[in-house]
């Protein structure tokens, strides 16, 4: 059933349909070829102009990059040729289809990262602010908060300690209690849940 | 000089007049005494958090001055000489004043189980019981890095 000039048609019967294709393939074949079935619409398919096998893959116009990944897909000796062509990146993304994930980019939605209360707020901590580090004593024996109590970084809590104690020295903050103007300052954290149980 | 101070003094109660002339003799004193004097500020007078004691005498309210200078440390030492032995001067101390450098916070990575928080263990281990032991062992130098090579405690 021949019709047209330069089509050719392969006459395919539905059971050995595969098998028939494959042997197509991987024979001569011409720049454009066309089939018709009875009962199915017709398909153009473009063929790369080479008298050598062409693998599954690049058939189906799959970019070069995602065969790389795949396993086995490098088998093939054409493969191997055409991966060399295809290693520029530009050539590679312009190659790609529009659907594929962008391996190059950085994951959105990483989570912010934790951080505690004076990092986050870029706080300075000094001697002199005894307002600051009255609010990591206990009120009740004027005590320094460990640093499960007071969720500080190791740094920042090492500061914070410091601190107290060069204040308590030079004479600008009391050593056994929290001073009263310093009592209703707001609370950074909850000294009744710790990480773990203390006894102030 | 880059090496700067603060002095922190608390100075007895006495009148405005004398409270002046006080500061003026200290800061002569540190002027003459290898001290370059850069600044001078009151941080009020008020009442000091706990009792102190100066040559039996009780002071519980004070003059707060902060002076900010430069010296070398072997000036500063002579200074200090005086300052204890001045009446007027109930307490005095020298803070030397360092740039603290910026650093990234560590709390999620202190947060997290001992076999993923392995920085913060290192520190920890570093900062509490020195291991002696394992750096004579290995002979490793003192350093951060030699911990990472340790490995995991179960090696």
């Amino acid at each position: 059933m021949t019709s047209g000039g330069s089509r050719i048609l392969v006459l395919l019967s539905r059971t050995k349909g595969t098998a028939s294709l494959r042997a197509a393939r991987s024979a001569l074949v011409p720049a454009v070829i066309t089939f018709n079935r009875p009962d199915s619409h017709s398909s153009t398919w473009v063929w790369h102009s080479t008298s050598q096998t062409i693998s599954r893959r690049d058939f189906h116009g799959v970019s070069p990059l995602y065969t790389e990944s795949r396993v086995g897909s490098s088998s093939t000796e054409a493969n191997k040729e055409k991966q060399p062509e295809s290693t520029d990146k530009d050539a590679i993304e312009s190659n790609a289809l529009p659907d594929l994930p962008d391996s190059c980019m950085e994951n959105p939605y990483v989570r912010e990262k934790i951080q505690c209360v004076l990092c986050k707020y870029n706080v300075p901590v000094n001697y002199k602010n005894v307002k600051l580090l009255a609010q990591f004593i206990s009120p009740y024996t004027g005590m320094a908060y460990g640093r499960h109590i007071t969720r500080l970084c190791i740094k920042q809590q090492e500061r914070v300690e410091k601190a107290i104690e060069t204040a308590r020295a030079t004479g600008l903050m009391a050593v056994a209690l929290k001073e009263e103007m310093y009592l209703k300052d707001p609370k950074l954290f909850d000294p009744n849940k710790p990480v773990r149980p203390h006894r102030f | 000089m880059p090496t700067g101070y603060e002095l922190c003094f608390i100075i007895r109660m006495m009148p405005k007049a004398d409270l002046v002339s006080t500061i003026k003799r200290t800061a002569e004193f540190i002027m003459n005494h290898g001290g370059y004097l850069r600044k001078i500020e009151s941080l009020g007078t008020r009442k000091l958090p706990y009792r102190m004691w100066k040559t039996g005498l009780s002071h519980r309210e004070g003059n707060y001055i902060l002076m900010e200078i430069d010296s070398r440390s072997k000036s500063l030492a002579e200074m200090e000489d005086y300052f204890k032995r001045d009446v007027d001067l109930v307490r005095h101390r020298a803070i030397a004043v360092k740039e603290e450098p910026k650093f990234e916070c560590t709390l999620e990575d202190e947060m997290l189980p001992p076999p993923y928080s392995r920085e913060a263990v290192i520190y920890m281990f570093q900062q509490g019981h020195s291991p002696a032991k394992i750096i004579k062992e290995l002979k490793l130098p003192r350093s951060i890095a030699c911990y990472k090579e340790l490995g995991t405690t179960q090696d």
